[in-house]
């Protein structure tokens, strides 16, 4: 009998897609342009390395230990007391990380959607659907964001509808005057953006097939780097360098640039279905925590309870930022840790394993 | 799904053969030993007939038969059964022979299905069951005759599923007849047809068929399982028997897809899956079941693609809107006017301006109404079920919005769901349409788009959380099934669907040639 968590290589790629298109998708061109004006989607093309090396040092360190997972993978090189905390360590990331999504995920909801609504309340609901998704088991995740993934392209839509409208080219030039500091911080910034593809840390044991994980991440990253390419580009015509600066989510604000005789305001359906993209990698994530944290404890099956908790953590953090500064603020924490768990802690393990080859051997 | 272990297995031969307390001992030979010890069983139910008779004018050997009234054809009793035991001629000898019984089902009983009973047990649940048992003097072996008949049905167009060009013939109440009604359409001689019975006190025959080549042993092996591991006093429709098999009882959603029309079924047995039809009732029904099942209607691979395209995408529309236009109302009028264009929102904000009530109420009322509506619509006869529905269209619209109680908007979106609700072919579905409305009406009355987006996503997750028989109900959007896109929103031309779906297990994936159409048919 198959796992309940097991998925197909499709499914992985839109889970990988999901873990990282939120709601970085609509304020990625402002901080991007921030530090590199129209050079911004060049940041995003060169940005995309990180997921790059994530998935290679993640992909060769599972296939050093087929068919064990996360927890297994980190008992057996750190020992079981040091495994366990490097887990917890995950965890505890994923909490962190989740509390800025979510959060800010509030806020947009509660500025565009919900002005009067308490944003407790708000988040509470959201919070709810990610439980419940995540209490489903890895299987049912992997189905949403299959599903899910539609709405990104139909959101893609939408953004695309005012640059039919309004767009100049000459906000794009003039090329080759980049300073190679600025689009190098541009580029750690795109970290936020990338934040997300370390979930294949859990995900990887339950792939039915393996030896298909490198094209299901390279196809997710593509995916990814489009979706971000569309929005940065579709950001800089409309509005062009300068003026992106000026807005907290460019993504949604050149919405307001046009308007559909039947849809006068195209962002409210814009977010109606944004809603379902963000949360996405408000499942992917905690259900990846929780579900280590079952494993960890010595019982998968549990997931549901762990989710649950889980849940419960992310949701009372989400409550602690009282402004979107502290929100951005927690941007900046969040590259520095994606780098860590996401590139630097594979790749600390794959040392592990390597100097450890005993130990691989009996695993 | 609620499993209790409980008897094995039953084949065809140990049907009849329940659990209860009545003895398996043997049965006496002598006939007055054996009314002697049937008499406990039988003496209370006045509509137990014993007919005693003599076999064979020169053999003069007492028998009885005992059956039940109306239960069994008089015409083949007489003509069949009674004439030949009764004129029953050997030669001399026979009539001690220690195989009397035998030889007079083989040479005497001109009628189908025949056998014997030896027990006490077996003898009281065949009588029972409808059979006649025949008791013969000096011998512990009864005859049992199987001449079902009785008043049925007539065989007639089921009114909730009628097609233009589809065929007239719907299910009846006659296990039998149903089962013949698919082996005229269906003469494989792969098609298995095996018998149980469910209920210790109904003992209701159930069978289940299944393309022996095509559908999948663990579906098959699973759902035997699974309605022999019912324990129940008895099931009296498909009904009982779809709720004991499901696996998510609390869910929204009907997770078993049923039918009236041996047409329809024969074309899900032709598609690996398993059918099950139940005596007592016209419902069949087909495991495993997607979501997508309760969407279709037989006359989409009647019709020609086109047509049967656009109708099937909308009714997947229609589904949306039957759930989720009052609660988009509400979202847009109560929580986001903006949204709405000018020259529509003055209007609709005119009309409603002398209504007492916010929209939120409004609308429950209208709906709580119209759902008495229905309710009452469908349990009043015909004509009085017509005649409520005027009244409460028309009379009772009117009336409420001359009162200024309701806005002429809300009497059209409650019409329109109404009407959408009803454009979905299953019953099923139909049911799940009309209580999901409620749930995501509050929730947007409270979040208004956000909510309807949230509401929506829930469901989402809930159906992709929902699998049954190794098949994913919300295949093929989720798992994504690619090549069963070919039968979804839109149905590509027959010729066109060479493979089975992949959604669920089959064993013989391939379903025709590869026929163009175009080169007059040949492959």
């Amino acid at each position: 009998m198959s796992s309940p968590h097991s998925i197909s290589s499709q499914q992985l790629t839109f889970i990988l897609t999901g873990a990282q298109v939120g709601s970085a998708m609509l304020a990625l061109p402002a901080l991007l342009c921030t530090e590199a004006g129209q050079h911004a989607w060049m940041a995003v093309l060169l940005g995309a390395l990180f997921p790059l090396a994530s998935l290679f040092f993640i992909e060769r360190l599972g296939r050093r230990f087929p068919g064990l997972n996360f927890v297994q993978v980190n008992q057996t090189l750190l020992g079981k007391i040091g495994g366990a905390a490097a887990v917890l360590l995950f965890v505890v990331y994923v909490v962190f990380f989740e509390m800025e999504i979510i959060s800010s995920f509030g806020r947009l909801v509660q500025i565009f959607m919900l002005p009067s609504t308490p944003i407790w309340a708000t988040l509470f609901l959201a919070m709810a659907c990610v439980v419940y998704a995540g209490s489903k088991g890895g299987k049912v995740v992997g189905r949403i964001n299959e599903t899910l993934f539609f709405g990104i392209l139909i959101s893609l839509f939408f953004i695309l509808i005012p640059v039919y409208y309004v767009n100049d080219y000459t906000n794009l030039l003039p090329l080759g005057e980049i300073d190679p500091l600025e689009l190098g911080r541009a580029v750690l910034v795109s970290l936020y953006a990338y934040a997300g593809s370390e979930v294949l840390l859990v995900y990887y044991s339950y792939v039915k097939a393996p030896d298909k994980v490198i094209s299901a991440g390279l196809t997710a990253t593509a995916l990814t780097v489009s979706i971000y390419l569309i929005v940065t580009l579709a950001c800089l015509l409309v509005f062009g360098p300068d003026k992106v600066v000026d807005t907290i989510w460019p993504g949604v604000t050149i919405l307001k640039v046009a308007g559909l005789s039947v849809i006068e305001r195209l962002e409210f359906p814009f977010l109606a279905i944004w809603v379902g993209i963000v949360l996405r990698r408000g499942i992917n994530l905690p259900f990846a925590a929780a579900l280590s944290l079952a494993q960890l404890f010595g019982n998968e099956n549990r997931h549901g309870l762990a989710m649950l908790g889980v849940g419960i953590v992310i949701y009372f953090a989400a409550l602690f930022p009282q402004s979107m500064m502290v929100n951005f603020m927690l941007v900046n924490y969040g590259c520095a840790a994606y780098f860590v768990i996401g590139i630097l802690y594979p790749l600390f393990l794959l040392g592990v394993a390597w100097i450890r080859k005993g130990v691989v051997k009996n695993a | 799904m609620r499993i209790i272990p409980r008897k094995p297995l039953v084949n065809n031969n140990q049907a009849s053969q329940g659990t209860n307390s009545i003895p398996q001992d043997a049965m006496p030979s002598a006939i007055k030993d054996q009314v002697k010890v049937l008499t406990p069983y039988l003496e209370k139910n006045e509509d137990m007939v014993r007919r005693d008779l003599s076999i064979g004018s020169s053999l003069n050997i007492t028998a009885q038969a005992v059956y039940l009234n109306n239960v069994i054809d008089n015409v083949t009793f007489n003509d069949h059964i009674l004439k030949p035991l009764m004129h029953y001629g050997s030669p001399e000898g026979d009539a001690k022979a220690s195989n009397l019984p035998d030889l007079l089902l083989t040479s005497s009983l001109s009628v189908g299905q025949v056998k014997t009973a030896t027990t006490l047990n077996e003898t009281v649940h065949y009588i029972f069951d409808g059979l006649i048992v025949i008791l013969v003097d000096g011998y512990q072996e009864a005859l049992v005759v199987d001449i079902h008949g009785g008043e049925f049905r007539t065989v007639d167009e089921p009114p909730g599923e009628r097609t233009a060009r589809g065929p007239r013939e719907g299910f009846i109440e006659n296990l039998d007849i149903n089962i013949s009604m698919i082996r005229r359409r269906l003469r494989d001689p792969k098609l298995v047809v095996r018998k149980t019975t469910v209920g210790r006190r109904t003992r209701t025959p159930v069978a289940i068929l299944y393309i022996e080549d095509i559908a999948s042993p663990d579906t098959v092996n699973d759902l035997r399982k699974r309605i022999d591991a019912i324990d129940t006093d008895g099931v009296v429709a498909t009904g009982y028997l779809e709720q004991y098999l499901e696996k998510s009882p609390w869910s929204f959603f009907p997770q078993v897809w049923s039918s009236e029309r041996p047409d329809r079924l024969t074309t899900k047995l032709l598609e690996g899956r398993v059918v099950v039809i139940m005596h007592g009732t016209p419902l069949a029904f087909a495991v495993p079941t997607l979501a997508l099942d309760f969407f279709q209607a037989s006359e989409d691979y009647y019709e020609r693609t086109i047509y049967s395209s656009a109708i099937r995408t909308m009714r997947f529309m229609a589904f949306f809107l039957a759930v989720s236009l009052p609660s988009l109302y509400i979202a847009l009028f109560a929580f986001s006017p903006e949204l709405v264009p000018l020259k529509l929102l003055i209007p609709v904000a005119s009309a409603r301006t002398q209504v007492p009530f916010p929209v939120v109420i409004e609308t429950l009322i209208q709906e709580f109404i119209i759902q008495m509506v229905i309710e009452s619509g469908l349990r009043l006869p015909g004509s009085i079920g017509q005649t409520v529905g005027v009244v409460a269209g028309i009379i009772l619209g009117q009336a409420a919005i001359t009162a200024k109680l309701a806005s002429p908007v809300i009497i059209i979106i409650i019409a329109v769901t109404t009407i959408a609700t009803f454009v979905i072919p299953s019953s099923g579905m139909l049911l799940a349409s009309r209580i999901l409305r409620l749930p995501l009406l509050l929730i947007c009355a409270a979040f208004g788009i956000y909510g309807f987006s949230l509401a929506w996503l829930f469901i989402v997750i809930h159906l992709a959380s929902l699998e049954d028989f190794g098949a994913p109900f919300y295949a093929p959007f989720a798992p994504l099934r690619w090549k069963d896109f070919k039968d979804s929103f839109f149905r590509v031309p027959l010729w066109k669907m060479n493979q089975r779906p992949e959604s669920y297990p089959v064993q013989d994936k391939q379903r025709q040639g590869t026929t163009n159409p175009n080169a007059g048919g040949e492959s």
